[in-house]
């Protein structure tokens, strides 16, 4: 079981082992496929890109080739900078639960969403309403961790908003 | 100051932006449907990155929901950008563009 709950106004992590090990794998797994990502930056118009990686790295301007170019140049080493930290933070505090730092909220916030979008992608959930693959055992098991990291998400949304919303806080 | 007046640069009067052009329309941010993104973290992310009120970002996250599509936020192009990418960050599908002609 992964959880989030606010704690003297903290969003505080718990985690069993076996779950952590679940996400520490997927935290891998997640910075792999940036790191086939950055192989493949030079040549992205030219090659055919893992769908996933189109979706985590939307064109910035579809209407202006030129333009999403130059944007593109400028901004995607942060971009995968940013996402790649973030799933590093994660697999740290996943080692060592407890109270998260502001920094660490807004990576797991994240995370949790760019791995639902590649769990989603390998599912084939491209429209709203689409179940997505389950004919095999481990495509139920993708389907499985999709919508538990969507409660997780939910919970962690629910923390922030709650802490935000109390009186006396920031 | 003394006596050199400043008057700033004299713009020829033959200098004028056509109304259509691309020059006198701010850019969007646009974010797009997804099956992805639940409707509760879409309202949070308006709300906490752009500063929106609640029911602003509700609103905003409806259109994206129902509409397809929302522009969340528009201005110079370089801000619009940063505001775009930063979407990014958060998972959504973002793009910029210069506004309709």
């Amino acid at each position: 079981m992964i959880r989030f709950a606010l704690v003297d106004g903290r969003v505080t992590l718990a985690a069993d082992p076996a779950d952590a090990d679940v996400l520490l794998r997927l935290t891998e797994q997640f910075t792999a496929l940036l790191a086939e990502r950055d192989v493949a930056a030079d040549e992205e118009e030219t090659l055919p890109q893992d769908p996933a990686l189109t979706r985590l790295f939307p064109d910035p301007v579809p209407d202006d080739p030129e333009e999403s170019a130059e944007v593109r140049a400028l901004t995607r080493p942060a971009l995968t900078d940013h996402k790649r930290v973030n799933a590093e933070r994660v697999a740290a505090s996943l080692a060592t639960p407890g109270p998260l730092e502001a920094r660490d909220e807004l990576a797991w916030l994240q995370w949790l969403t760019d791995i639902r979008i590649v769990l989603a992608s390998r599912l084939g959930i491209v429209m709203d309403g689409d179940e997505g693959a389950a004919a095999t055992e481990a495509e139920q098991a993708m389907q499985w961790t999709y919508h538990a990291l969507g409660s997780l998400q939910a919970d962690l949304v629910d923390a922030l908003d709650e802490r935000a919303a109390a009186p006396g806080v920031a | 100051m003394g006596d050199m007046a400043f008057t700033g640069p004299e713009l020829d009067e033959d200098i004028r932006v056509e109304p259509r052009s691309s020059l006198d329309r701010p850019w969007r941010t646009i974010v797009w449907n997804d099956p992805v993104n639940l409707m509760q973290y879409v309202t949070h992310v308006f709300r906490t990155y752009f500063g929106y009120p609640r029911e602003e970002a509700e609103r905003l996250m409806l259109l994206v929901h129902n509409e397809g599509r929302a522009v969340v936020a528009s201005g110079p192009r370089e801000e619009v950008e940063r505001h775009t990418e930063a979407m990014h960050e958060y998972g959504l599908w973002a793009t910029a563009d210069k506004g309709e002609a």
